[in-house]
């Protein structure tokens, strides 16, 4: 199975040439490649200082456990793999474009085959994590929090939003924080503090995400301030008049302001916050001055309140720390002044207050210019400043920002040599397979006013060095090949080329086009159009072609997420698949459920109907159900090749008629059942549980057309049960023990595996495994054991640069018919990854 | 040619339609709004209690240790009236369904060290100050705490913060823990909003600018 690797990033304006060279190389060549990509896409967001990573697979996984309770620079989510790519191996990377946002380093899908996988997302500093999955388990949202005060990284920083990801609100603009600032400044350079009464009770006028610049006349007695708070790392401006000595005073104001500021409401406010007023308002906006300079303060209780303020920095309490501070910068000790005032601009620096930091540092180098501190808060202003004066998150927030406007690339490429043996003896001999296994992805894209332009290729290349009759050969796949064009003005895109939509009426890989129209946020248009691709080995075929109309509805009648569409496709000529079809998604609040049916009037027949629901209830148990009703294979008139010697319908045209194809299309086609219950539990502190019970038919086919019957196959069971531990060796690791037992009537398995990854250190990392799998194949009379214990070593050899070696064994048993066998065997995978 | 024509039939398109209108149905389901106050009095205090139908229930989700590991933070809105004096209240429960003890050695749920009423997406502060474990002249709370391990405090709230919580269209709640950046929860998609109740019964005669407050 060959690995592939999927790495997006993005790189300077001074890199176009390299990485349009690398691009052309690859779009030219298409000399490397893999398996298909279990992470179909990585999207990461940020809104209000959390990080959103969303990442989709290919099929659907559960989340088993993905959680660490400090801070880590490492997230390791254990995820239990469904449906059809349980069984391959797959091991992928990608470092996603706008990863910045979330100081994500990279993303890492491992899987070594089987049910159980692992998803690794390093970070570039601590972050606070949770791992939200979604109802249709094809997803799960990575929420990162960011702790304050922790600067990011120069060269992440650059990195600009991928194109389709939702806007990324963060601080105020540049030009909005340099108002900010200046009124700042002015507000605080010269102005001497007012001693305003004893009242505590305010009117908040108005509430701004945007700096505040104009200051009502204040009645006489009173002064008009603005307040700054900061809400999930948002800074929020209040307008304010205050002091009133009870609610009533400020009530009778507020009824004579309420025309005016009708979101206005009375509240009672620290007395720090009238302390800050009156230290940082300037006189001119105080009709009346109260006498009276400052609180009184002995030194000790000065030097009391700055310990108190030290100590809250140091415990992350900013709010609490800028208080303390201006109590005493409001005092009447000159002394603690200059500490104070760093504290102040400390504070506001690590709350993500830039503006207000960096005022509070000018004004300590306006004040206390000689101080031993200066040099020291002089660095700090100027680190302020470049990291702001650095590209910001967002490229554009309302409007005011122009767009960055450049070309950015990014890739990876990796290479393993895998070697896998084993004698069975008897009948079947040695089977020995070796190859190299090459994948390469690349991107490249240019964001700019209106238009953005992107394009992507993933190719992978197995170079077969197993030798003899049986060796399958070379091989070269394209899985992605394709541009992206898209329109922001008036809401199009379009993507053009080799490209995979698994919903929508398409049946997944194609070349061809698809367009879409936003028309408002809630409602898009889409048009597909092109060759379907069965084997990314296949060059274009056009003899078989679709064309797609589709709509998609969020959040329709309040309550559903909604897809309709039609898809028409024909191959030499006459009609493969006519189909109308719906997809259905509600989410509640701790239940889902998401449907979809797709129905080819052509032939009258329901090619597929699926439910699936999840539920949890209150004692932390997470229920999931499917039912699920499909064609297998899935009807379409190409089915009708199955067991014929012709190798396409032009040819089956020569022998069968239309109508006598369609009906052996029909025949080869029969209806797979399948009900699935699942169940996921935390047990303890450090291990969960889930378990998985499918039972499923097949109907079989009749014999047609030369083509031998297909038996019903009965009622088959499959189950699977996985315990989860972590952190039981050391800090971090994920031990799994899965059991699991099917009964498909032709033959019996039961297996156990045992899996543990174990941090040994940042840069290296062990996963000893062991399987047992024991196997009773009616037909025949065989029984089969196979023991396969093996090691993986993981060395990153640097940031973007990891070395992998993974050696086991194979050996058992083997009786067929009363005669009996020892097979064994051996394995070996050596290889790199390389992004950038 | 030897195969035969299979029948076809319009039944699994009747249940595919059938299922989706069941799912249709089931989302519809529980979209209730409740408008009404109620007033209580009681005949040993003197005092009357005015109520609204029911809690907001906000709630952070922390499916990292289990799909539903929430902390919940109940709010609603409370007028007292004892002997000419009137008194205003946001009852307040904050509890959860995260085992911290069990799953982190954590002792318990860090401490809610601020509370703000996000009201049209903006910042209503609350005087955490002021807290109290329990309201002068009230010996039954109209709400009943979700679970006994909650810890109920009513926080003051003014005629003005009544008069605008009244004409909402939204609320959700901010909050913050010791040691954490103050975040906004998300409001319990099936709990009332019921908002417009609050104006005229717990303010009947201080929003025309009439009655001092206590």
């Amino acid at each position: 199975m060959a690995d592939p690797i999927t790495s997006v990033a993005v790189a300077s304006p001074g890199q176009d040439l390299r990485a349009w060279l690398v691009a052309c190389l690859v779009l030219a060549g298409g000399a490397v490649a893999a398996g298909p990509p279990q992470v179909q896409s990585v999207l990461v967001s940020k809104v209000a200082g959390i990080a959103d990573v969303d990442i989709r697979f290919a099929c659907r996984h559960r989340v088993v456990i993905g959680t660490l309770p400090t801070e880590a620079t490492r997230a390791e989510i254990a995820l239990v793999r469904l449906d059809d790519c349980a069984a391959a191996t797959a091991r992928e990377s990608t470092r996603p474009d706008g990863r910045a946002l979330a100081a994500l380093e990279d993303l890492a899908y491992d899987s070594a085959g089987g049910t159980e996988a692992a998803l690794t997302l390093r970070f570039d500093r601590p972050v606070r994590f949770t791992v939200v999955p979604s109802a249709d388990l094809h997803a799960l949202r990575v929420r990162v929090e960011i702790p304050p005060g922790s600067l990011p990284d120069p060269a992440a920083a650059a990195t600009p939003l991928p194109r389709g990801a939702a806007p990324a609100l963060t601080g105020p603009s540049a030009a909005q924080v340099a108002r900010a600032e200046e009124r700042a400044r002015q507000a605080t350079a010269g102005a001497p503090a007012v001693a305003l009464g004893p009242g505590l009770h305010v009117v908040n006028l108005r509430s701004s995400r945007e700096p505040i610049s104009e200051l009502p006349e204040a009645p006489a007695g009173r002064v008009a301030y603005v307040d700054t708070t900061t809400i999930e790392g948002r800074e929020w401006y209040r307008l304010r008049l205050g002091f009133f000595a009870n609610e009533e005073e400020a009530h009778a104001t507020w009824l004579t302001l309420r025309d005016r500021y009708p979101g206005a409401w009375v509240t009672r406010v620290p007395p720090a916050e009238r302390d800050a007023a009156g230290a940082a308002v300037p006189a001119a906006v105080v009709a009346t001055t109260a006498s009276g300079g400052g609180v009184a303060l002995s030194t000790a209780d000065a030097e009391h309140l700055l310990a108190q303020a030290r100590a809250a920095i140091v415990d992350r309490d900013y709010g609490r720390a800028a208080t303390l501070a201006t109590q005493v910068l409001a005092s009447t000790v000159p002394a603690q002044a200059a500490d104070a005032r760093e504290l102040l601009g400390l504070a506001r620096e690590r709350t993500g207050a830039a503006a207000q930091a960096a005022a509070e540092y000018r004004r300590y180098l306006a004040d206390h210019p000689d101080s031993e501190g200066a040099d020291r808060v002089r660095q700090r202003l100027d680190a302020l400043v470049s990291a702001r004066d650095r590209p910001r998150e967002s490229l554009r927030e309302g409007g005011e920002q122009p767009r960055a406007s450049a070309w950015s690339a990014s890739g990876g490429v990796s290479q393993y040599y895998r070697r896998d043996a084993i004698d069975w003896g008897g009948e079947y001999g040695e089977v020995d397979r070796s190859g190299l296994f090459s994948d390469a992805d690349f991107a490249a894209q240019r964001r700019g006013e209106r238009f953005d332009f992107g394009s992507r290729a993933t190719v992978s290349h197995t170079l077969d060095t197993t030798g003899g009759e049986r060796a399958p050969g070379d091989e070269t796949r394209i899985y992605n090949l394709y541009m992206d064009l898209g329109d922001r003005d008036h809401g199009l895109s379009g993507r053009l080329g080799r490209q995979t939509v698994r919903n929508q009426g398409a049946l997944g890989r194609f070349d061809g086009l698809y367009a879409s129209w936003q028309w408002t946020p809630a409602w898009r248009f889409n048009v597909l159009a092109g060759f379907p691709v069965y084997d990314p080995d296949d060059s274009p075929d056009t003899d078989r072609r679709f064309v797609g109309f589709s709509i998609d509805a969020l959040e329709f009648l309040d309550i559903l997420d909604v897809n309709v569409f039609a898809s028409f496709q024909e191959v030499d000529g006459i009609n493969d698949r006519e189909s109308i079809g719906a997809e259905l998604r509600w989410f509640g609040a701790d239940a889902s459920l998401v449907t979809s049916f797709d129905y080819d009037f052509g032939y009258g027949e329901l090619n597929s109907f699926a439910a699936l629901g999840n539920w949890t209830v209150a004692d932390r148990v997470t229920f999931n159900a499917m039912l699920d009703r499909r064609q297998a294979p899935y009807l379409t008139t190409e089915i009708a090749l199955v067991d014929q010697p012709a190798g396409s319908i032009q040819e089956l045209l020569l022998t069968y008629s239309e109508g006598e194809i369609r009906q052996l299309a029909l025949d080869r086609s029969g209806t797979l059942q399948s009900v699935a219950l699942g169940a996921a539990m935390p047990l303890s502190a450090r291990f969960h549980m889930s378990v998985d019970l499918t039972a499923s038919s097949y109907d079989g086919t009749p014999a047609s057309g030369g083509a031998p019957e297909t038996p019903d196959s009965g009622s088959m069971s499959y189950a699977y049960l996985s315990l989860i531990g972590t952190s039981l060796m050391r800090e971090g690791d994920v031990s799994v023990l899965g059991l699991r037992y099917a009964d498909t009537g032709a033959w019996r398995t039961a297996g156990l595996l045992l899996d543990t990854r174990v941090p040994l250190s940042p840069s290296l990392r062990l996963n000893p495994r062991l399987l047992v799998s024991r196997r009773e194949i009616t037909p025949g009379d065989k029984t089969e054991l196979l023991v396969t214990p093996g090691v993986r070593l993981l060395y990153r050899l640097a940031r973007r640069f990891q070395l992998e070696l993974e050696v086991g064994s194979h050996f058992g048993s083997d009786e067929t018919g009363g005669e009996s066998s020892s097979p064994s065997g051996y394995y070996l995978n050596l290889g790199y990854r390389a992004d950038f | 040619m030897d195969g035969t024509v299979t029948q076809q039939s319009s039944a699994p398109l009747a249940a595919a339609l059938t299922g989706c209108a069941l799912l249709l149905l089931a989302a519809c389901s529980g979209r209730t709004q409740a408008e009404r106050s109620w007033e209580e009095f009681d005949e040993v205090t003197g005092s009357a209690v005015t109520r609204v139908a029911g809690p907001l229930v906000f709630f952070e989700d922390d499916p990292a240790r289990a799909a539903n590991a929430r902390d919940y933070i109940h709010v609603a809105p409370l007028g007292v009236s004892q002997g000419g004096h009137q008194s205003r209240w946001l009852w307040v429960a904050i509890w959860s369904t995260i085992d911290r003890g069990v799953t982190t050695g954590e002792p318990a749920m860090p401490a809610v060290t601020a509370l703000r009423l996000m009201v049209d997406g903006e910042p209503m502060d609350l005087d955490m100050t002021a807290s109290a474990p329990a309201v002068p002249g009230v010996r039954r709370i109209p709400y009943a705490a979700p679970v006994a391990s909650a810890r109920v405090l009513f926080l003051p709230l003014t005629v003005s913060q009544i008069e605008r919580l009244g004409t909402a269209g939204t609320v959700s709640l901010a909050v913050q823990r010791e040691g954490e950046i103050e975040r906004v929860w998300q409001r319990w998609s099936g709990s009332p909003l019921g908002l417009a109740a609050l104006r005229s019964p717990l303010v009947p005669a201080r929003a025309g600018g009439g009655q001092s407050p206590p």
